[in-house]
């Protein structure tokens, strides 16, 4: 039992006697768990939030998200539906509400600044900004409609700041309708402490989205709302009887249940996170291979000093017990380490081109604050593999070195 | 201390060189050095010295033949016996077999650690060998800031550190001034004195001197064995493989 514990000690004093064998292994190391573990970090960061985002989340500004997301359908793809359908949609039994919503790309500023343009109507506006889904108004006021006036938009801050814009600036028209050219006006900026998608959001009204984008009686979808348990009869009622699209044109609508998105939304990442794995492994092969060659570098004297040992009375065991230590130590210097660089790629350097290779979308140094999650999971395997992959690189040669004469091993 | 007694029979040990040659390093060499004797191996380069102490310090396998120690048979031993017959024993090699990067004392007290003696004791032990051997003041210094000779002594303080029944030497002089050597040679004897057998590989004069066994190698055999010399008349036994 002592020599176990002497023999330990020699093994983790081995790591400071050599320093540069030790660096090395433990930068390979870093080299593939801090993607890994910022790449898992976001996964579980936009995992939750778009849980959030659904409604599926419930905590402090929880809003009621609409049951139903219906659109207009035509060819088996989703096109804006009739405005009117509303109404036809709100007398039936189990509806609550309905909120019709334009959301549409647009382009900004002499940069062509990209950006989502959502519309909808002025009283639900205060309700969406206040709810999780929006964040809060920190500038200015909520847009209103104002028959005659300029558009009023409100801006993301992330987007504020990139097209250097400030409450009661104006933006270059983004539209030309039939009806002449707008000139917005901006009447506040909203910060979201997390969203990375509704940072780059601009919100009006909808009959100014509307005319903003020249299209008159559309909208992209309408959001239902529904009485407890009504959702999928509502539904199937919207599929059977309402006109979407066109006043001739058949019926034409898609329905989509907010549970069918919660229930697709972990499967979509995890496929994404699944393409995100084949990758790592073949980093992680990539690593074994580095380390066996590092391990290389200082092979010949690994296996004279093993020799030596042997020679001098160790047994093979308490050899490789001395190696094992050694490297499980390593992993473990390795794996915290990475833990912590990701933790700080992702909080202070907002997931520099690490994000933006996995999130398909972000720049390599993305505007707004990216979302993560480091969770206990995604952690500890970094942990196994950090030990895994450093005693796989080692263990090896320790062994075959230790089970030669010690005649030879010292050759 | 009872010292084990070293006993090899009709002992080989061909060594490959190229695809088809090979080389017979030691043949056909049967010997028995009965505990606490001083045996000192002499010959020319290449005759077979460090092999043969390699064989019977149980740190190489021969090709053939047997060696046996105390009543245990090499080839027969497990992992851990072997372990436990090498702590029994102690080796001084012929080059650098220091481990790098551990100080001295580190490197004198090393065997210590897998019989799980605890540090400070290591040190004491350590300090009061290399204070033996004259390098008390090398204690920390690391292998690569020693000379050859004082690398080969802190050697020989590692071989003695867990007082060994049998000390095998290869050449522990080779390196060494005068002085050094002389002082080392002291220590031999003095470790022979307590009982120690010691066998060791040498061209030096004055080790052989200290010997009560001389046997000559050439070509792998033994062609000369001198033993007794404590007893005054030097008796020449030609044929070793005649002394069992
Ligand atoms: N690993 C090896 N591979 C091939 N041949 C070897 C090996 N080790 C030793 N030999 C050969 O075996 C023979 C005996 O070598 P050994 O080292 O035992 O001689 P020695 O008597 O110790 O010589 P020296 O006095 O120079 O140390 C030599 O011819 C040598 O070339
Ligand atoms: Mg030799």
């Amino acid at each position: 039992m002592s020599a176990f514990v002497e023999i330990a000690r020699t093994g983790c004093a081995s790591i400071g006697r050599h320093p540069i064998r030790s660096a090395v292994t433990i930068a390979a190391v870093l080299s593939v768990l801090v993607p890994y573990l910022v790449g898992m970090g976001l996964v579980e960061g936009i995992r939750q939030e778009a849980l959030v985002a659904i409604g599926s989340a419930d905590g402090p500004g929880a809003i009621a998200l609409p049951d139903l997301y219906v659109a207009g359908s035509r060819f088996g793809r989703r096109v804006p539906i009739r405005l009117a359908a509303a109404e036809d949609i709100a007398r039936f039994e189990g509806v609550v509400r309905v909120i019709p919503r334009i959301v549409g790309r647009v382009t900004l500023g002499k940069k062509d600044v990209e950006a989502v343009l959502v519309g909808l109507p002025q009283e639900e506006l205060a309700e969406a900004i206040t709810g999780a889904t929006i964040g809060k108004v920190i500038e200015g006021q909520l847009p209103r409609t104002e028959p005659g006036g300029a558009p009023q938009l409100v801006l993301g801050s992330a987007l504020a700041e990139e097209l250097g814009q400030q409450v009661g600036g104006v933006i270059p028209p983004i539209l030309r309708s039939s009806r002449g050219e707008k000139t917005p006006r901006i009447v506040g900026i909203f910060r979201t402490d997390s969203s990375m998608w509704q940072s780059r959001v601009v919100l009006t009204t909808f009959e100014t989205a509307a005319e903003l984008f020249d299209q008159q009686g559309l909208a992209t979808d309408l959001l239902v709302h529904c009485r407890a348990g009504q959702p999928a009869e509502v539904s199937a009622r919207i599929v059977r009887e309402v006109r979407g699209v066109g006043d001739e044109t058949g019926i034409g609508c898609e329905v989509i249940l907010r549970s069918d998105l919660e229930s697709l939304l972990p499967v979509g990442l995890g496929h994404r996170a699944g393409v995100f794995n084949l990758v790592f492994v073949v980093a992680f092969a990539v690593a074994i291979l580095a380390i066996l060659v590092i391990s290389g570098f200082g092979l010949a004297e690994r296996r004279r000093t093993i020799g030596i040992l042997k020679a001098t009375g160790w047994q093979t065991d308490q050899v490789l017990l001395r190696g094992l230590v050694e490297h499980l130590l390593l992993g473990l210097i390795g794996a915290t380490a990475s833990i912590l660089l990701a933790f700080v790629w992702l909080k202070w350097f907002n997931g520099f081109w690490i994000a933006g290779v996995f999130v398909s979308g972000l720049e390599t140094s993305p505007g707004i604050p990216v979302p993560f999650v480091l969770a206990p999971v995604p952690v500890l395997l970094a942990v196994l593999i950090a030990c895994l992959l450093v005693t796989v690189g080692s263990v090896f040669s320790t062994w075959r070195s230790a089970v030669t004469s010690p005649a030879e091993a010292m050759r | 201390m009872t010292a084990v007694p070293l006993a090899s029979s009709n002992l080989e040990r061909r060594y490959r060189a190229g695809s088809s040659h090979e080389i017979v390093a030691v043949r056909d060499v049967s010997l028995e050095i009965s505990s606490g004797s001083f045996v000192a191996l002499v010959g020319a380069s290449g005759s077979g010295k460090s092999t043969l102490l390699a064989l019977l310090g149980a740190l190489d396998r021969p090709t053939s033949g047997t060696v046996r120690v105390g009543d245990q048979e090499l080839s027969g031993c497990s992992d851990v016996e072997l372990a436990r017959l090498r702590r029994r024993m102690g080796f001084v090699f012929q080059s650098e077999s220091l481990i790098p990067r551990l100080p001295a004392w580190e490197n004198v007290s090393y065997p210590l650690v897998a019989q799980g003696i605890g540090e400070p004791s290591r040190r004491q032990l350590a300090e009061s060998l290399l204070d033996r051997i004259g390098l008390a003041s090398r204690f920390e210094a690391l292998p690569e800031e020693l000379s050859g000779g004082e690398q080969q002594r802190v050697a020989v303080a590692r071989a003695l550190v867990g007082s060994p029944e049998v000390l095998l030497a290869d050449e522990p002089t080779s390196h060494l001034d005068a002085e050094s050597a002389e002082r080392t040679c002291a220590l031999f004897r003095e470790v022979h004195s307590q009982g120690t057998t010691v066998v060791v590989a040498t061209h030096d004069p004055e080790l052989v001197e200290s010997a009560t066994r001389v046997v000559t190698l050439e070509a792998g055999r033994v062609i000369d064995d001198q033993d007794g010399r404590d007893d005054g008349p030097e008796e020449t036994v030609q044929d070793a493989a005649t002394i069992r």
